[in-house]
């Protein structure tokens, strides 16, 4: 198995007198699908967060292919890393176009293939890659992304971010601005991207149904300390009622 | 007259105009309130003439005039990124600073600038308003090509979401200057043309253009746009140019005709005042507009 990321006793302290996550340790191997679980304020986001780097980590040591995050640059990390959220704002422009959107982020790539091809041959070959994941989005290509729904949003920042593959993909509850049908529907459509992209993965979630449902590892999380964790043979055998135990 | 109106307020709206793009880039491309271009239009006109009457060929004087717009736009940048002071305040702040250096620039409070090698004062020989619409043209076009530049995308992201801009490696402290440089060196062009077209450069000159510059480009967008059937939210650079123009020239008919009417001007800034409320108060956009930036810079 090869070794992805590696957590070892991170902390992350905003202050003094306040400790968010305690001595972290985790082992993410290429092609795992974690899935998060906690109540609010266990500190299932700032985990996300501490290894995007949105928060410097006040312990520890945090490593992408053996390489502290620390020593990536910007750019380099939104390359390695991606990171949806529910909060669609902040991984797309809304008021731009989803072409301009297309644009924006393959300039974060030095291979993209807009760079070398005309505007024009870009926009057909983004309209033929988005008509595999939606027929409307193909066809709304000059359209600002506040007039499509939330899920479309969310299929949309998905398609435009793994058009390039990340070495790491973080799902901070992106399902959870959704209603219960189009959420369902979403995670299904995450599942099968991840596991079609050979995608390695870890995702927070309220939802005890996805936690079971997804994913091949588990981790349970409590005032900012991981107390569980489960493999997927242990993650069979979880019922809600263990979950609930565990986290709440 | 009415001829008169309709060619003095499109002669008055062209040389404006520069100032209206300037502020078409940092109130909509970068969705900042900086009110800077209020003192960033007295610092060209200063520069050109303090530099013009000191024997400087005209064309360096404008070069001057202008690079001191893009050089005040930077340091603007700078008090907001690096001192983390909210736009708004960081161009308030500027323009009452300006107020200083403009004096300091001209070393009087007016330099009269009545020359025949002006360019705005022999044009050619063609008439001012057809040599200022062919520049304009120009100019429109040039900002029209940024705009869909790559420089322009970025540009317009940052003003969409700026966290995100900074999130996937972009330096947009880089891009904020250049938006905000070329916005102040816009008003700078503008504050030349004036001094040009007037025969004189003055410390007062800038007062409320800011203000009207906002206004106009509001009215533009708004009045065009409502008439638009179709496309009306697909971004267009022409378009959204063009309202510009239009809200400017709006903006010079009604002050026009006002002052044809018989108004007495000592009331004229409260009926113009009144026309932007009304304009400004059905904008749609958030009463956070300017505060983005400066939020982001507390983050860091």
């Amino acid at each position: 198995m090869v070794n992805l990321l590696k957590l070892n006793k991170v902390s992350f302290s905003p202050d003094k007198t306040r400790v968010i996550a305690r001595d972290m340790s985790l082992e993410v191997n290429k092609g795992d699908f974690i899935v998060i679980v906690g109540s609010n304020g266990s500190g299932k986001s700032t985990l996300i967060k501490m290894i995007n780097r949105h928060y410097h980590h006040s312990a520890g040591d945090i490593a992408l292919i053996d390489k502290p995050i620390q020593d990536y640059s910007k750019k380099q990390l939104a390359q390695a890393v991606v990171t949806l959220n529910q909060f669609v704002h902040q991984s797309l422009f809304v008021n731009l176009s989803i072409e301009e959107n297309a644009r924006l982020l393959a300039m974060c790539y030095p291979q993209s293939a807009t760079k070398k091809r005309g505007r024009k041959a870009a926009a057909k070959e983004l309209a033929e890659y988005l008509r595999e994941f939606n027929v409307k989005l193909s066809e709304s290509l000059q359209l600002p992304l506040h007039y499509l729904s939330g899920g479309e949003q969310q299929i949309l920042a998905f398609a435009l971010y793994l058009r390039h593959q990340p070495q790491l993909l973080l799902l901070d509850e992106h399902t959870s601005a959704l209603d219960p049908k189009t959420a369902v529907k979403i995670m299904a459509f995450t599942d099968d991207i991840i596991t079609k992209r050979q995608l390695t993965c870890l995702m927070t979630t309220h939802s005890l149904d996805f936690a079971l449902q997804y994913g091949n590892r588990l981790l349970a999380l409590r005032d900012g300390e991981i107390i569980f964790t489960a493999d997927a043979e242990r993650k069979k055998q979880l019922t809600k009622a263990d979950l609930l135990e565990y986290c709440y | 007259m009415f001829l008169h109106i309709i060619l003095s307020a499109l002669q008055q709206s062209l040389i404006f105009l520069p100032l209206a793009l300037g502020i078409y880039i940092s109130y909509e491309v970068l969705v900042l309130t900086d009110l800077t271009v209020g003192g960033t239009f007295v610092l060209g006109a200063s520069i050109f003439a303090r530099l013009f009457t000191t024997n400087y060929s005209q064309s360096l004087a404008i070069i001057f005039a202008l690079l001191g717009g893009f050089v005040i736009g930077v340091a603007v940048c700078i008090m907001q990124r690096a001192a983390k002071i909210n736009s708004l305040i960081a161009g308030i702040l500027a323009v009452f600073m300006l107020y200083s250096i403009n004096f300091m620039v001209m070393g009087r409070p007016t330099i009269g600038l009545t020359d025949n090698r002006i360019f705005l004062q022999t044009a050619g020989g063609v008439p001012l308003w057809g040599f200022l619409l062919a520049f304009t043209l120009i100019l429109m076009l040039l900002l029209m090509l940024l705009l869909r530049s790559r420089v322009g995308l970025i540009l317009r992201a940052l003003g969409s979401n700026p966290y995100l801009v900074s999130r996937l490696g972009f330096k947009s402290a880089v891009y904020l200057a250049l938006g905000l440089g070329l916005s102040n060196l816009l008003a700078a062009l503008s504050g030349v043309m004036t001094a040009q077209a007037n025969g004189f450069s003055s410390v007062q000159m800038g007062e409320g253009m800011a203000l009207v510059g906002i206004g106009a480009v509001v009215i533009g967008c708004q009045l065009v746009k409502s008439l638009l059937v179709s496309r009306k939210h697909h971004f267009s650079a022409a378009l959204d140019l063009f309202c510009c123009f239009i809200g400017v020239y709006i903006y010079f008919l009604a002050l026009n005709a006002l002052l044809a009417s018989g108004l007495n001007p000592i009331y004229l800034k409260l009926f113009l005042g009144l026309l932007l409320v009304f304009f400004l108060s059905t904008a749609h956009y958030s009463g956070r507009r300017g505060e983005q930036h400066g939020e982001l810079a507390q983050i860091k």
